[in-house]
């Protein structure tokens, strides 16, 4: 039997001997590949464009070293039986039930979402939990901070007919924040304000996030029995993948995830990042020493810290806590994007708030593991224009050997003088960048069955790698324009709509992603002018540029996500009901039934007028107004009788919000349209009423 | 009726053809908003919007600007205030929407379909909706979560005395100019020295 290491006898040498391994490779690696290149450039001596490919090349080829040795590192722990140490090991394996029931609180930040599926993830939760035997201790609280009327008010109703189902009430919660100062970390923050203290635990969940109730369970059991350890970090696997999009990306998720994740744990141990949601967090510690900071940008605006989730981990690190990554424990999902344009939508956020940790890069008192996860979380994104910056200085570069080497008459002074570095070089890259999934896929192979077969999981790993391989010289471009625009200061717009159903269509494909063909036509121009020879060397590049537009359109469609699961392939295990938790189950199974429509314009607004049950409802989680000055009483008549005598689109959405939360104006709304004679209302609301009595059978 | 062709008949006939719509309308009304309470069945909300109505008759006798679907809809507000006055006691001005809640969440409309506006609520019935409480949250429990002082180190200092007072606009202007005189350089040098 292999010796266990639990997570509080951790030495100091086994930290520093895995730390030095791991770095140690990364660094050989970087300094291999360093010395190629400048072995290609040395015959001739170094001019100023390659010394810029140098440096470039020596932080680019650390990314690609760090992400191979964390695969390599994962493999080989997962080959030899896992990792001695992980903080799963402080409980046996079947040891979900808990003695001791520490309060608990489950909460999910929401803005806007799919109603419907926010509230069956949260049954589907619940039922777990109690299928687990360990329903009491956990509340669960809905923390909102959607900005559409439709969305609030449907939240509130389907929160009370959850309640209403689970018998859930003082056990399931909901609040609307007033003001939704500082995005999902401040929501966070004020649930630790005003109910933190009642609750030892607290475990993030995003909105699209399901737990089983068994891992919940064990959350809090390996919480209880390590109090030094301040926050626990699931793995949260895709799932509900019905577009191709979703579908390959579950799939990549699941078969090299692990590796990935197990490779992470080997060098920082109880220093693990956070991400932000599927983690469980002792509530004193992070009440104590996690709130935010500001960042030093004065007058800039921006001080807010836009990605709260690493900042966190490493201000729970700084305070002495550790920081543990529960990556081997199965029951945490979440759902991914459904095509590129909402990928790259979240992008967007994640570059800014990924920037911004640059400030913590150099701050005293972090833990040298955190300063780690900060860079990395950098070069995620500036990555990017460094690679781009890289392949222009390099064509530059070879256009300009090329000429001189035509221009002169010497024999041999052809640019292909390395002693074969280049090509040595080029292997070097293509290894560390596609050998990870080879290794990936060969730990898969023994359970190759959950993925449809030997045969279907290969082809839907060479499938996925060469739509990635397409699809990266694209994403480049976006990250490159995320990155110098956040950094100018300027905002970019991305307007993203979730077409999970429908896919997006070829035009609407075509404008969002008109950037990578123009930018491929012409590049394949001046290249063809100018550097001929480099064409092919690029293609694969310029290919992915030129059908950006067509990749986009089709991984958005869900029926070939369909046809792909109907051909078992991108097959993932929780596709198989057999091996599917039933928290998941019951969400599928539940998809697509929808209450009645809110989705008409101004819906939420003549709901919480007219329904008198919607109404009561929001007007009963309204607190009680404190009289408001005399200009705020005219501003909020003023807006009500606007709203009943020139209809709903005479008003701005802030003014609707204004009326939604003043329980005066509504019930003034309520009363003024259900007695009015129908010849005084506006023909909007007219309308309204005709709907209801028609419903009712009472139209004349 | 005979037709008599004298104008003051036909405006009384017009009249009462009009009160009539008046009051058609103010009844549609009612039962609408009481369809739209999902209490009781079709009998007992036709029972209690007659009652309704021949309540907002009298009251429209006595005050002829009040239009027979406000006068009904103002009577249905009354009398479901004072009934859930009855059943749950409470702030007046929040009484009805807490009961219809509690109404909703009891399903105390399918226990006591015709309990609604008749009579006195029965105790077993007060006892359900008193029971009933919404709330937000569990009782508040304050922390004081503020960030800590942050020291940024060097980088701070370096960002203070630069950043904050760089101006990007005449840099992204040389780095355009320097740019088109590179690749106007390119083009000359490609026109005038061909290969």
């Amino acid at each position: 039997m292999r010796h266990v290491l639990q997570p509080d006898k951790l030495t100091a040498d086994f930290v520093a001997f895995r730390r030095a391994t791991f770095f140690g490779a990364i660094l050989a690696t970087t300094g291999l590949g360093a010395w190629l290149l400048w072995r290609t450039f040395l015959p001739e001596g170094i001019s100023v464009l390659e010394g810029i490919q140098l440096v470039l090349f020596v932080l680019l080829f650390q990314q690609i070293a760090t992400g191979f040795w964390l695969v390599i590192y994962g493999f080989l722990t997962t080959l030899f039986g896992g990792d001695r140490a992980q903080i799963a090991h402080c409980l046996d394996d079947e040891e979900p039930a808990l003695h001791a029931r520490p309060p608990t609180a489950i909460v999910l930040p929401i803005f806007n979402e799919d109603v419907d599926r926010v509230f069956r993830g949260i049954e589907a939760m619940w039922t777990g939990l109690k299928e687990a035997g360990s329903s009491e201790g956990f509340d669960f609280f809905i923390l909102s901070d959607s900005n559409r009327p439709e969305s609030w008010l449907r939240e509130e109703m389907a929160w009370l007919e959850l309640c209403k189902r689970l018998n859930g009430f003082g056990r399931i919660f909901y609040r609307k924040r007033r003001t939704p100062r500082h995005s999902k970390s401040g929501n966070v923050a004020d649930f630790c304000r005003r109910w933190g203290a009642r609750y030892r635990y607290m475990v993030v969940l995003d909105a699209d996030s399901i737990v089983t109730g068994r891992l919940l369970t064990r959350l809090v059991g390996m919480m209880e029995r390590n109090p030094r350890v301040g926050l626990i970090q699931t793995s949260p696997q895709l799932a509900f993948g019905r577009t191709f999009f979703r579908r390959i990306q579950q799939f990549a998720a699941k078969v090299y995830a692990p590796l990935f994740a197990a490779g992470s744990n080997y060098w920082h141990l109880f220093a693990s990042n956070y991400w932000g949601h599927n983690a469980i967090i002792r509530l004193g510690p992070f009440i104590q020493y996690c709130d935010l900071p500001e960042l030093p940008e004065p007058d800039t605006g921006r001080r807010h810290i836009f990605s709260h989730d690493t900042v966190e981990a490493a201000l729970m690190r700084k305070a002495g806590f550790d920081v543990w990554f529960a990556y081997t424990e199965e029951g945490s999902y979440e759902e991914g994007p459904p095509n590129l344009s909402d990928s790259l939508a979240r992008d967007r956020r994640w570059c800014l708030g990924n920037l911004q940790h640059f400030w913590f890069l150099f701050a005293p008192g972090i833990d040298f593991a955190n300063r780690f996860h900060i860079w990395m979380g950098l070069m995620a994104y500036l990555g990017s224009p460094l690679w781009l910056l890289f392949l222009i200085v390099g064509a530059v570069d070879l256009a300009f050997k090329h000429r001189f080497s035509l221009l002169s008459a010497l024999p041999g002074s052809d640019i292909s003088y390395s002693g074969g570095a280049v090509q040595m070089l080029l292997l070097a890259t293509l290894a560390l960048l596609f050998l990870p999934k080879v290794l990936a896929m060969f730990l898969a192979i023994p359970r190759a069955g959950q993925f449809g077969g030997v045969i279907r999981l290969v082809s839907s790993t060479l499938i996925e790698t060469a739509i990635w391989t397409l699809l990266a010289p694209a994403i480049m471009l976006y990250y490159t324009q995320f990155v110098v625009m956040n950094l100018a200061g300027l905002q970019v717009r991305w307007t993203a709509q979730n077409r999970s159903d429908t896919g997006l269509g070829f035009l609407e494909s075509l404008r969002i992603f008109w950037v990578p063909p123009v930018t491929g036509i012409i590049a394949t121009t001046v290249l063809a002018i100018w550097a001929r020879e480099e064409l092919w060397l690029l293609s694969p590049i310029l290919a992915g540029w030129l059908v950006a537009p067509v990749l986009a359109w089709i991984t958005s469609l869900p029926k070939l996500g369909e046809w792909t699961r109907r051909h078992r392939l991108f097959l993932i295990p929780e596709e198989n009901p057999h091996l599917c938790p039933a928290e998941l189950r019951f969400v599928e199974q539940a998809a697509g039934v929808s209450s009645a429509s809110w989705d008409t314009p101004y819906g939420g607004i003549a709901r919480a007028v007219i329904d008198p049950f919607t109404h009561s409802v929001h007007v009963s989680l309204l607190r009680q107004r404190k009289a408001g000055t005399e200009q705020t009483e005219g501003y909020l008549e003023a807006l009500r009788e606007k709203l009943i005598e020139e209809g709903p689109a005479a008003l701005e959405p802030s003014q609707h919000f204004a009326l939604l939360w003043d329980a005066d104006s509504l019930r003034w709304l309520h009363h003024e349209f259900w007695s009015r004679p129908a010849a005084q209302l506006h023909p909007w609301w007219k309308e309204r009423l005709k709907e209801v009595t028609e419903r009712i059978g009472l139209a004349r | 009726m005979e037709w008599r062709g004298v104008d003051g008949d036909l405006e009384l006939h017009v009249d009462a053809v009009n009160a009539q719509t008046e009051w058609d309308e103010a009844m549609a009304r009612v039962l609408a908003f009481f369809s739209t309470l999902r209490i009781g069945g079709v009998e007992h909300r036709v029972r209690i919007a007659l009652r309704i109505v021949e309540e907002a008759r009298r009251r429209h006798e006595k005050d002829r600007s009040l239009a027979p679907v406000e006068a009904a809809m103002d009577v249905a507000a009354e009398s479901l205030d004072h009934w859930f006055a009855k059943s749950l006691g409470g702030s007046p001005d929040r009484r009805v929407a807490a009961g219809l809640v509690a109404l909703e969440i009891t399903d105390a409309g399918a226990r006591f379909p015709n309990a609604l506006l008749s009579g006195d609520p029965p105790e077993e019935l007060k006892a359900m909706l008193s029971g009933v409480s919404v709330h937000t949250g569990p009782d508040l429990a304050i922390s004081s979560m503020t960030p800590r002082e942050m020291d940024y180190g060097a980088m701070e200092v370096i960002a203070q005395e630069t950043w904050h007072r760089f101006d990007w606009t005449p840099l992204l202007r040389a780095a355009a100019v320097w740019t088109a005189i590179f690749f106007f350089a390119l083009y000359t040098y490609d026109r005038f020295f061909p290969q």
